[in-house]
């Protein structure tokens, strides 16, 4: 050692003298320290640090990037941005998971939440629940997920080649487990989210007799199935250790890591999970994608319509033409469960249309489709004009196209929309648009299963709207007729998805978990409705939720009102408040108290309440309507309710 | 050739602090957010970049920046106290 001091640029200076052999040095991680100097809040820096986020790959790097983001500054510089949605996570684990929040905090602000996530202490997954959670006491979770480990059931094994006490153990764990979802609803609520336990390969070699492996693994299959029965319960989510293990490679930590940090997985695994968590968390907030912007040459079929001919195109058959009728199955079972298909290519229109109804092997037909764009213009500017189209957000929307070039210019100009990467192998594109995950949401309910012949149904609506003389002549011809239905069973489901899902008519921004749901049910004082449309061309289903509670004055205090996109345009939501006020005065109420909330989507309705007769109260966003003055219903919308369906107590 | 410059650069970036600020003699515990838990993440981070495992013990013990030049320097097989 030379007694000269190295300093920075002197060690700089060496590295490009005499560069290392194998990996270049952090690269990925050096725009993202350089952008958060610079300042989180400056302009831009949101989208930037999202799209930098999005490119880093390896686990290391993601965790490095979530720590650097961590520090309660940038989290607040984030948090003066309104592109961001707030998310609260409580883990609970028993190894040293660590990266967790990290990962986890890189992958949020990646898709534009702003994370708070808190991790229990190591191996405290029981004893904190059972002291009642006083490490979550301020955080009020949203999400209270639970990673565990063999080590969790091992742990109170004394002898484990006794098989008779081990599968004694094995189903007195599922049973715990069992009582602890139990116990986090009462002590937390929110969603609580387990996953299945993987079998780290020492508990299953040491055993030496096939008969005994064997039989070990067949009780753990059957533990691991209760944990799945689990799932079953509106406010539990069980995630598979099985579909992690196919994104990750490696399930469990190094040896070294097992033994010097009590590590149980690895940091791919980790980050597996804290992807499929990054998920559960769109969904619980209501941003799983909605639609598929579909490419058609070389993805919906393989070949160019345009010079091959509809003969000459790839589909069924043999490869390639099976990976591309794979495409249209998953596509088509996306449909089935909520989700809008659309089409946007570079084509002629009548090219387009010609194969998508002639070609025999054609999965996906012109009924299947809500929107076909074939046309010659960008298709980021095609997209924006389906989102508004449909009345959907763009960044609701998923790209699937098989050019690079597409998918770079969707990109660049669209960020919002999720431009999902392919391979250049047509056999793989199936496969990755499912792992994607984008559509991942928490339950299906009735009104998404019907969702594609609703558009249907609102596309002949437009275009009969423009045909009509006058707009109001046409709402008149409409026939467009509410029914109000209180909280019930059959459509709690589908009024918690409005609330959850619901974004620009959504006047406070406050959303109700099942919990709080069914709790309203019971409530003297509180009350859930949802409304349903209908109209000459046919059911819309409930399309609106109010969330009313009386307070110690017996004024009704309309605590949310949400309306779904689709029944725009036409003072539903006029006509349903009226009926509201309307019975508060038949009631005797003294009067009738609605707030409004601005969140980043809803600013056009600030005026609504004042609109129909409320005036402004002392706190700003607050409003009161004395009852002396009800708006009439619009001329154009039937009730088939009496006003007092509306009753709170 | 020395593997001076990967020590730096992991601490810099993981840690966020100042490439100038770290010298050869700067003690560890000196360095805002080196902890158990971060020493344990640039460990695995420095292994990445450098291709190769660290021995765990002799990263344990380092007190000053120095010390892991020379676990590095070690786990590329390069001999250690190397200039620049």
């Amino acid at each position: 050692m030379t007694g000269e001091t190295t300093t920075g640029p002197t060690i700089a200076a060496a590295a490009e003298r005499n560069p290392v052999p194998g990996r270049t040095v952090v690269n990925p991680l050096r725009d993202l320290v350089a952008l958060k100097r610079a300042g989180l809040d400056t302009a831009g820096a949101p989208a930037r640090l999202r799209q930098l986020l999005g490119s880093l790959e390896d686990p290391l790097d993601v965790e490095a990037a979530g720590q650097l983001l961590s520090g309660a500054r940038a989290l607040s510089q984030l948090a003066g941005s309104s592109e961001f949605r707030d998310q609260r996570i409580a883990l609970l684990a028993s190894a040293n998971i660590d990266p967790v929040p990290n990962l986890l905090t890189a992958l949020l602000l990646r898709d534009g939440t702003l994370p708070q996530t808190r991790l229990a202490g190591f191996n405290q997954w029981q004893l904190e629940m059972r002291q009642g959670a006083p490490a979550f006491a301020d955080l009020t979770p949203r999400l209270v997920a639970c990673l565990l480990d063999d080590s969790a059931v091992f742990e109170r094994v004394r002898d484990a080649l006794d098989l008779d006490e081990v599968e004694q153990r094995l189903d007195d764990f599922a049973t715990e487990m069992t009582d602890w979802v139990a116990l986090s609803h009462r002590t937390l609520g929110g969603l609580t989210v387990l996953c299945t336990i993987p079998l780290s390969p020492l508990r299953r070699d040491r055993l030496i007799d096939y008969r005994s492996k064997a039989r070990l693994d067949s009780a753990w299959h059957r533990m691991n199935s209760r944990l799945l029965e689990l799932g079953a319960s509106g406010s539990t989510l069980v995630l598979s250790h099985e579909v992690l293990a196919t994104r990750a490679g490696a399930v469990f930590a190094q040896d070294r890591l097992r033994h010097v940090a009590h590590h149980a997985f690895s940091v791919s695994y980790l980050h597996a999970y804290a992807e499929e968590l990054s998920r559960v968390s769109r969904a619980d907030l209501g941003q799983a994608a909605k639609t598929l912007v579909l490419d058609l040459d070389n993805t919906l079929w393989g070949g160019v319509a345009g010079d091959d001919g509809v003969a000459g195109l790839q589909l069924g058959g043999a490869y390639p033409g099976s990976a591309h009728t794979e495409v249209q199955n998953l596509a088509r079972d996306l449909a089935l469960q909520g989700v809008l298909l659309t089409v946007c290519s570079k084509n002629d229109d009548s090219v387009a249309r010609e194969a998508i109804d002639s070609h025999p092997e054609m999965v996906l037909r012109a009924s299947d489709l809500v929107a076909v764009r074939a046309n010659w213009a960008p298709k980021p500017d095609n997209i924006a004009e389906l989102a508004r189209e449909l009345n959907l957000g763009i960044d609701s929307m998923v790209f699937l196209d098989d050019s690079p070039f597409e998918r770079e210019h969707m990109r660049r100009l669209q960020p919002e929309v999720r431009t999902i990467a392919l391979s250049k192998e047509p056999a793989t594109y199936a496969t990755t648009l499912a792992a994607s995950g984008q559509f991942n949401t928490l339950r299906l309910t009735s009104d998404d299963l019907g969702r594609t012949d609703q558009y249907q149904a609102q596309a002949r609506r437009s275009r009969s709207a423009a045909s009509a003389t006058t707009t109001e002549q046409y709402l008149l011809e409409l026939g467009s007729a509410i029914s109000v239905e209180p909280l019930g069973d059959h459509n709690a489901d589908r009024i918690v998805q409005l609330f959850a899902k619901t974004n620009q008519f959504n006047l406070t921004g406050r959303r109700y978990g099942t919990e709080q749901i069914a709790q309203m049910r019971g409530d003297d004082h509180a009350a859930a409705f949802g409304i349903r449309l209908t109209d000459n061309f046919g059911d819309n289903g409930l399309i609106a939720a109010v969330a009313v509670a009386l307070d110690e004055s017996g004024h009704w205090c309309v605590d949310n009102f949400v309306l779904s996109c689709r029944a725009f345009s036409r003072n539903v939501e006029d006509a349903v408040l009226t009926l509201l006020l309307t019975a508060a005065r038949d009631s005797d109420a003294p009067g009738v108290r609605a707030t409004f909330t601005q969140t980043a989507k809803n600013a056009k309705f600030g005026d609504f309440y004042l609109r129909l007769g409320f005036m402004p109260g002392i706190e700003h966003g607050s409003f009161l309507h004395d009852l002396s003055q009800i708006p009439a219903i619009p001329a154009w919308i039937q009730s088939s309710s009496e006003p007092e369906v509306f009753h709170v107590s | 050739m020395s593997a001076d410059h990967v020590v730096v650069e992991v601490l810099a970036q993981l840690l966020d602090v100042d490439e100038d600020l770290l010298t050869s003699e700067t003690e560890l515990v000196e360095i805002e957010g080196w902890d158990s838990v971060n020493s344990l993440r640039i460990l695995v981070f420095l292994e990445r970049e450098l291709g190769t495992p660290v021995d765990f013990e002799a990263f344990s013990a380092a007190v000053v920046i120095g010390d892991l030049f020379a676990v590095a320097d070690r786990a590329l097989g390069l001999p250690q106290g190397s200039p620049g």
